[in-house]
């Protein structure tokens, strides 16, 4: 699963989402009320807090789509960062 | 004498003269675009035909609704301007509009025809019984078929005061209701706005609204007027907004301030770079000074305006940038050839700086609601020197040069997102819930977002869901709270004063 941090930043995009409910990789984002200005947000906020940068092909509502294709997203910016 | 232009919006023309206009004028010039290719004015004016001739096949005549709930496309244009020339009444819905709603809406509008996505027609067959629901896929192919042929109807008696669409709004009631769009005051008020914005042929306007909703709507009539190509854009994803704004050449681009926080919010991860746009117009609520500062760093020599309006009679009032620095806090001057001024509860008009209840006189002014009169005779109120007074709900005042300020409402209704919506249709939706025994919303203000309290035996989160299941994204409270007894005042309302504490306090 994903680091402490990667929820830290997810969890206060998702209203929906109550505080002590688990967050699993196949929670539908939207559903949680991830809304269009809280994607473009969250997307400014994880680029911030990991130092990486989303690629254009990674822009879509897809990459946003569940908690757990997002993190695989950021771990993979993590990963070529990392080599 | 506040410098307004001299010439004149027309009254007496009809949606598809707009389009008919702009085809003669240039006809090879792009007229729309969308995510799956573009037409020119020419293109869209034989879909156009081809639409009213397929329209004609299926008994559809002068005054029937046609009900549309679907995307933002070149087939939406075109069924909009065949509407048009057929006599009909396009009734175009939200895609997010719920079963909860549409159902009313479907009640209320009576259409002879419903058209949808293929894969909604078996649940709006549902709700509107015994009215034909059709999937747009079958549909455009046969009127492809028809515009193959260079298919006509017989023609149609259409005038300036029938009417074109019906636009359904948030009401202070808890069901949609529609505002009543007759031809000719569409064309003059989406004239009289083009006197005030300028679109030129060389302008591509960046449409992120949908056409269900009257900015959009009227931004397709606006680029015909302006002979300018209409990109729309809504069901892109705004991760990519600022690149699409690029990529597609914009030069105009309509925003609410929520838009405009996405698009700086954007910019800051792709500073400075090359683009077109020379103008962008706001409406919805007011912006922020900062997001406005912040769109002119992201997009230098592209200007702001500012401007204020509401369906029932489209567009109040338009800042020209000239007029910004001398009156930044005005929402802009009344349309030409309108006027827009503040009244006392007698209706007599207040001298300048005097607060009361905006009033709006002039062709622009809707005949009023569909099929609601009470609500129509309270809002559209006879004119002393004849025609209708719109009584917005909106308070605010004039300066000596007639530039209106907005100071509040006067109802339970406000903004959010943009989108104008009431406390009683939230209330309504959230008592619909299982589990809530009462419910009040207190809309957003300065630090506070959009909230809901709810009575009854309910997970707070559990009922903000349940709610996106009824309402439109844009009326999903932010915040919810979950008590034990809604406070109300000594009247036996809610006190919103207490509610409001509440939300300071620090209880989760």
């Amino acid at each position: 699963m994903w680091d402490d941090r990667f929820e830290q930043i997810l969890r206060p995009f998702l209203p929906f989402l109550p505080p002590r409910e688990e967050l699993t990789p196949e929670s539908d984002l939207k559903d949680l009320g991830l809304d269009s200005l809280g994607t473009v947000q969250l997307l400014g906020t994880l680029e911030e807090g990991y130092q990486v940068r989303f690629r254009d092909s990674a822009l879509t509502m897809d990459t946003f789509r569940t908690a757990g294709v997002l993190w695989d997203t950021v771990r993979g910016m993590l990963q070529s960062t990392a080599s | 004498m506040n410098g307004q232009p001299t010439a004149q919006a027309r009254t007496d023309a009809r949606l598809h003269d707009l389009l008919d206009g702009a085809t003669a004028e240039c006809p090879d010039a792009p007229a729309v675009t969308d995510g799956a290719g573009r037409w020119t004015y020419r293109e869209l004016a034989a879909h156009s035909h081809a639409v009213d001739a397929w329209l004609e096949e299926h008994g559809i005549g002068h005054g029937d609704r046609v009900l549309v709930q679907l995307p933002s496309t070149r087939e939406l244009v075109a069924l909009l301007y065949g509407t048009s020339r057929r006599g009909a009444v396009l009734v175009p819905v939200n895609t997010g509009m719920k079963d909860y709603h549409l159902r009313a809406v479907a009640e209320n509008a009576e259409p002879s025809l419903v058209v949808v996505t293929d894969p909604a027609v078996g649940r709006i067959a549902a709700l509107a019984e015994g009215v034909p629901v059709l999937g747009l896929g079958e549909v455009w192919r046969e009127i492809t078929a028809l515009r193959v042929r260079g298919a006509r109807s017989d023609g149609a008696e259409t005038g300036p005061e029938d009417l074109a669409v019906l636009v359904y709004t948030s009401g202070s009631t808890a069901a949609p209701k529609a505002v009543i769009c007759p031809h000719g005051r569409m064309v003059f008020a989406t004239e009289a706005i083009n006197l005030e914005l300028g679109y030129r042929p060389d302008d591509v306007v960046f449409c992120r609204f949908p056409i269900s909703w009257d900015y959009g709507l009227y931004k397709v009539l606006l680029t015909a007027a302006g002979r300018s190509e209409i990109v729309l854009a809504d069901g892109e994803s705004d991760l990519v907004l600022l690149r699409r704004i690029r990529e597609t050449g914009a030069t105009v681009v309509p925003i609410v301030p929520s838009l405009a926080t996405m698009i700086c919010a954007l910019a800051e991860r792709e500073p400075s770079r090359e683009s077109r746009v020379r103008m962008f117009t706001n409406t919805g609520a007011a912006l922020p000074k900062t997001t406005a500062d912040g769109l002119r760093q992201a997009f230098p020599g592209a200007e702001v305006v500012i401007q204020f309006g509401q369906t029932e009679c489209k567009r109040v009032s338009v800042l020209p940038p000239a007029f910004q620095d001398a009156k930044p806090d005005s929402v802009g001057r009344p349309l030409p050839g309108t006027r827009a001024f503040a009244v006392d509860d007698e209706g007599q008009a207040l001298p300048p700086w005097r607060t009361g209840e905006i009033v709006v006189e002039g062709p622009h002014v809707m005949p009023g609601y569909w099929r609601a009169p009470e609500q129509t005779a309270r809002a559209f109120r006879p004119a002393p020197d004849g025609g209708l007074r719109l009584h917005t709900g909106d308070f605010g005042h004039v300066d000596e040069d007639g530039f209106l300020y907005y100071e509040g409402r006067r109802d339970d209704m406000f903004k959010h997102k943009g989108v104008r919506m009431s406390t009683t249709e939230i209330e309504a939706a959230a008592t619909d819930v299982p589990g809530v025994r009462a419910a009040a919303v207190l809309p957003p203000a300065e630090g506070r977002d959009l909230a809901v309290f709810a009575e009854g035996d309910i997970d707070p989160h559990a009922l903000l869901k349940e709610l996106s299941l009824r309402l439109e994204p844009a009326k999903v409270p932010g915040v919810s709270r979950v008590v034990a007894e809604l406070p109300l005042t000594p009247h036996g309302k809610h006190d919103r004063k207490r509610l409001a504490r509440l939300l300071e306090g620090t209880t989760p």
